[in-house]
Protein backbone atom coordinates (compact mmCIF):
# COMPACT_ATOMS: atom_id res chain seq x y z
CA UNK A 1 0.00 0.00 0.00
CA UNK A 2 2.76 2.39 0.99
CA UNK A 3 4.74 1.54 -2.12
CA UNK A 4 1.66 2.09 -4.29
CA UNK A 5 1.08 5.49 -2.70
CA UNK A 6 4.70 6.38 -3.19
CA UNK A 7 4.49 5.43 -6.86
CA UNK A 8 1.29 7.47 -7.19
CA UNK A 9 2.98 10.43 -5.54
CA UNK A 10 5.94 10.15 -7.92
CA UNK A 11 3.57 9.95 -10.87
CA UNK A 12 1.67 13.08 -9.74
CA UNK A 13 4.91 14.91 -9.17
CA UNK A 14 6.15 13.86 -12.63
CA UNK A 15 2.95 15.16 -14.19
CA UNK A 16 3.23 18.40 -12.25
CA UNK A 17 6.80 19.07 -13.37
CA UNK A 18 5.90 18.26 -16.97
CA UNK A 19 2.90 20.58 -16.81
CA UNK A 20 5.07 23.33 -15.42
CA UNK A 21 7.55 22.75 -18.25
CA UNK A 22 4.70 22.92 -20.77
CA UNK A 23 3.59 26.27 -19.38
CA UNK A 24 7.12 27.70 -19.27
CA UNK A 25 7.71 26.62 -22.88
CA UNK A 26 4.57 28.49 -23.94
CA UNK A 27 5.76 31.55 -22.06
CA UNK A 28 9.21 31.26 -23.65
CA UNK A 29 7.66 31.03 -27.12
CA UNK A 30 5.82 34.31 -26.49
CA UNK A 31 8.98 36.00 -25.23
CA UNK A 32 11.09 34.82 -28.14
CA UNK A 33 8.47 35.85 -30.68
CA UNK A 34 8.30 39.32 -29.17
CA UNK A 35 12.07 39.61 -28.74
CA UNK A 36 12.11 43.33 -29.42
CA UNK A 37 9.81 43.98 -26.50
CA UNK A 38 11.13 41.32 -24.21
CA UNK A 39 14.88 41.61 -24.64
CA UNK A 40 15.12 42.51 -20.96
CA UNK A 41 13.88 39.00 -20.19
CA UNK A 42 16.52 37.46 -22.44
CA UNK A 43 19.21 39.64 -20.86
CA UNK A 44 18.08 38.56 -17.42
CA UNK A 45 18.34 34.94 -18.51
CA UNK A 46 21.94 35.49 -19.60
CA UNK A 47 22.99 36.83 -16.18
CA UNK A 48 24.24 34.18 -13.77
CA UNK A 49 21.63 33.49 -11.13
CA UNK A 50 22.97 32.42 -7.74
CA UNK A 51 21.77 29.19 -6.25
CA UNK A 52 22.81 25.71 -5.19
CA UNK A 53 24.40 23.09 -7.38
CA UNK A 54 21.90 20.31 -7.98
CA UNK A 55 22.75 18.04 -10.91
CA UNK A 56 19.82 15.73 -10.14
CA UNK A 57 17.39 18.64 -9.98
CA UNK A 58 18.84 20.06 -13.17
CA UNK A 59 18.50 16.73 -14.92
CA UNK A 60 14.87 16.42 -13.81
CA UNK A 61 14.08 19.85 -15.24
CA UNK A 62 15.87 18.99 -18.48
CA UNK A 63 13.86 15.77 -18.82
CA UNK A 64 10.59 17.60 -18.12
CA UNK A 65 11.35 20.29 -20.69
CA UNK A 66 12.29 17.68 -23.29
CA UNK A 67 9.11 15.73 -22.55
CA UNK A 68 6.84 18.80 -22.63
CA UNK A 69 8.38 20.15 -25.81
CA UNK A 70 7.56 16.89 -27.64
CA UNK A 71 3.86 17.41 -26.96
CA UNK A 72 3.56 21.15 -27.44
CA UNK A 73 1.48 23.16 -29.91
CA UNK A 74 4.55 23.78 -32.06
CA UNK A 75 8.11 22.46 -32.27
CA UNK A 76 10.11 24.21 -29.54
CA UNK A 77 13.61 25.26 -30.51
CA UNK A 78 16.67 25.50 -28.33
CA UNK A 79 16.14 29.08 -27.11
CA UNK A 80 12.59 28.38 -25.97
CA UNK A 81 13.61 25.13 -24.26
CA UNK A 82 16.58 26.79 -22.58
CA UNK A 83 14.54 29.78 -21.37
CA UNK A 84 11.88 27.49 -19.95
CA UNK A 85 14.57 25.44 -18.20
CA UNK A 86 16.27 28.52 -16.71
CA UNK A 87 12.97 29.76 -15.27
CA UNK A 88 12.19 26.37 -13.78
CA UNK A 89 15.69 26.03 -12.31
CA UNK A 90 15.54 29.46 -10.73
CA UNK A 91 12.19 28.70 -9.16
CA UNK A 92 13.91 25.72 -7.53
CA UNK A 93 16.87 27.80 -6.32
CA UNK A 94 19.30 26.00 -8.65
CA UNK A 95 22.14 28.10 -10.08
CA UNK A 96 21.70 28.62 -13.79
CA UNK A 97 22.28 30.95 -16.70
CA UNK A 98 21.31 31.00 -20.33
CA UNK A 99 24.03 30.83 -22.97
CA UNK A 100 23.79 31.70 -26.67
CA UNK A 101 26.53 30.48 -28.97
CA UNK A 102 27.56 30.69 -32.58
CA UNK A 103 29.57 28.58 -34.98
CA UNK A 104 30.55 28.89 -38.58
CA UNK A 105 29.30 26.36 -41.09
CA UNK A 106 31.09 27.28 -44.27
CA UNK A 107 29.95 30.77 -45.18
CA UNK A 108 26.91 30.59 -42.91
CA UNK A 109 26.50 30.98 -39.16
CA UNK A 110 24.49 28.80 -36.84
CA UNK A 111 23.22 29.72 -33.39
CA UNK A 112 22.33 27.63 -30.39
CA UNK A 113 21.10 28.21 -26.83
CA UNK A 114 21.72 26.08 -23.75
CA UNK A 115 21.85 26.32 -19.97
CA UNK A 116 24.87 26.33 -17.66
CA UNK A 117 25.28 26.02 -13.91
CA UNK A 118 27.29 28.37 -11.69
CA UNK A 119 30.58 26.80 -12.81
CA UNK A 120 29.73 27.38 -16.44
CA UNK A 121 29.24 23.68 -17.07
CA UNK A 122 26.42 22.81 -19.43
CA UNK A 123 23.43 21.13 -17.85
CA UNK A 124 22.96 17.67 -19.26
CA UNK A 125 19.91 17.02 -21.37
CA UNK A 126 19.53 20.54 -22.71
CA UNK A 127 21.37 19.99 -25.95
CA UNK A 128 24.66 21.72 -25.43
CA UNK A 129 27.22 21.24 -28.20
CA UNK A 130 30.81 22.25 -27.59
CA UNK A 131 31.33 23.39 -31.19
CA UNK A 132 29.33 26.54 -30.45
CA UNK A 133 31.33 29.45 -29.06
CA UNK A 134 29.59 31.54 -26.43
CA UNK A 135 28.44 35.02 -27.42
CA UNK A 136 29.43 37.28 -24.56
CA UNK A 137 27.53 40.41 -23.52
CA UNK A 138 29.39 43.56 -24.47
CA UNK A 139 27.82 45.92 -21.92
CA UNK A 140 28.11 44.19 -18.57
CA UNK A 141 26.71 45.73 -15.35
CA UNK A 142 29.47 46.32 -12.79
CA UNK A 143 30.27 43.30 -10.67
CA UNK A 144 28.76 40.79 -13.08
CA UNK A 145 31.19 37.95 -13.87
CA UNK A 146 31.64 37.29 -17.56
CA UNK A 147 30.81 33.80 -18.84
CA UNK B 1 32.36 62.11 -30.04
CA UNK B 2 32.37 59.00 -27.91
CA UNK B 3 30.19 55.94 -28.04
CA UNK B 4 29.25 53.08 -25.78
CA UNK B 5 28.07 49.65 -26.82
CA UNK B 6 24.39 49.24 -26.07
CA UNK B 7 23.05 46.83 -23.51
CA UNK B 8 21.69 43.61 -24.91
CA UNK B 9 24.43 43.26 -27.51
CA UNK B 10 26.39 40.01 -27.60
CA UNK B 11 29.57 39.35 -29.54
CA UNK B 12 31.77 36.44 -30.54
CA UNK B 13 35.04 36.93 -32.38
CA UNK B 14 36.33 34.49 -34.96
CA UNK B 15 39.78 34.62 -36.59
CA UNK B 16 38.85 37.12 -39.28
CA UNK B 17 35.38 38.32 -38.36
CA UNK B 18 32.95 38.73 -35.51
CA UNK B 19 29.27 38.07 -34.99
CA UNK B 20 27.27 40.69 -33.10
CA UNK B 21 23.80 39.75 -31.90
CA UNK B 22 21.27 42.31 -30.77
CA UNK B 23 18.76 40.96 -28.30
CA UNK B 24 16.59 44.03 -28.86
CA UNK B 25 16.11 43.50 -32.56
CA UNK B 26 16.81 39.73 -32.57
CA UNK B 27 19.14 40.32 -35.52
CA UNK B 28 22.75 39.36 -35.92
CA UNK B 29 25.43 41.13 -37.88
CA UNK B 30 28.75 40.05 -39.28
CA UNK B 31 31.74 42.33 -38.83
CA UNK B 32 34.60 41.92 -41.28
CA UNK B 33 38.19 42.45 -40.20
CA UNK B 34 38.11 46.24 -40.61
CA UNK B 35 34.81 46.77 -38.84
CA UNK B 36 35.99 44.38 -36.13
CA UNK B 37 38.99 46.63 -35.62
CA UNK B 38 36.64 49.58 -35.07
CA UNK B 39 34.37 47.51 -32.81
CA UNK B 40 37.32 46.59 -30.59
CA UNK B 41 38.19 50.28 -30.26
CA UNK B 42 34.59 51.13 -29.41
CA UNK B 43 34.70 48.43 -26.75
CA UNK B 44 37.54 50.24 -24.99
CA UNK B 45 35.79 53.61 -25.21
CA UNK B 46 37.97 55.00 -28.00
CA UNK B 47 36.50 58.19 -29.42
CA UNK B 48 35.60 58.83 -33.03
CA UNK B 49 38.68 60.95 -33.78
CA UNK B 50 41.05 58.36 -32.34
CA UNK B 51 39.36 55.65 -34.42
CA UNK B 52 39.86 57.72 -37.55
CA UNK B 53 43.50 58.34 -36.66
CA UNK B 54 44.11 54.63 -36.07
CA UNK B 55 42.61 53.69 -39.43
CA UNK B 56 44.60 56.38 -41.23
CA UNK B 57 47.70 54.86 -39.68
CA UNK B 58 46.80 51.29 -40.69
CA UNK B 59 45.33 51.77 -44.14
CA UNK B 60 46.54 53.39 -47.29
CA UNK B 61 43.57 55.66 -47.92
CA UNK B 62 42.90 59.38 -48.00
CA UNK B 63 41.86 61.17 -44.84
CA UNK B 64 38.64 62.21 -46.51
CA UNK B 65 37.73 58.66 -47.44
CA UNK B 66 38.54 57.30 -44.00
CA UNK B 67 36.49 60.04 -42.35
CA UNK B 68 33.53 59.29 -44.57
CA UNK B 69 33.73 55.53 -44.02
CA UNK B 70 34.08 55.87 -40.26
CA UNK B 71 31.15 58.30 -40.06
CA UNK B 72 29.01 56.02 -42.19
CA UNK B 73 29.89 52.92 -40.17
CA UNK B 74 29.36 54.55 -36.77
CA UNK B 75 26.13 56.08 -37.99
CA UNK B 76 24.93 52.68 -39.12
CA UNK B 77 25.81 51.11 -35.76
CA UNK B 78 23.83 53.84 -33.99
CA UNK B 79 20.91 53.33 -36.35
CA UNK B 80 20.92 49.59 -35.65
CA UNK B 81 20.93 50.27 -31.92
CA UNK B 82 24.26 48.52 -31.39
CA UNK B 83 26.02 51.59 -29.99
CA UNK B 84 24.90 54.82 -28.37
CA UNK B 85 26.45 58.26 -28.41
CA UNK B 86 27.81 59.34 -25.07
CA UNK B 87 27.58 63.02 -24.16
Amino acid sequence: MRAALRRLGERVRWLGVTAEAWYQLARAAVVVRGAARHSRILRDGLRPHPGRRDPAGGAEVARAVARASRFHVKPMHCLERSLAAVWMLRRRGIASALRIGCRRQGAAHEFHAWVVDDDGGALAGLGHESSFQVLTPEAVPPGTPRP
Amino acid sequence: MRYTIAEGVLCQEFPDEAIVLSLDSAEYFRLNSTSLLIWRMLRTGTGRDAIEAALLNDFDASAERVRGEVDAFLGRLVQLGLIREVT
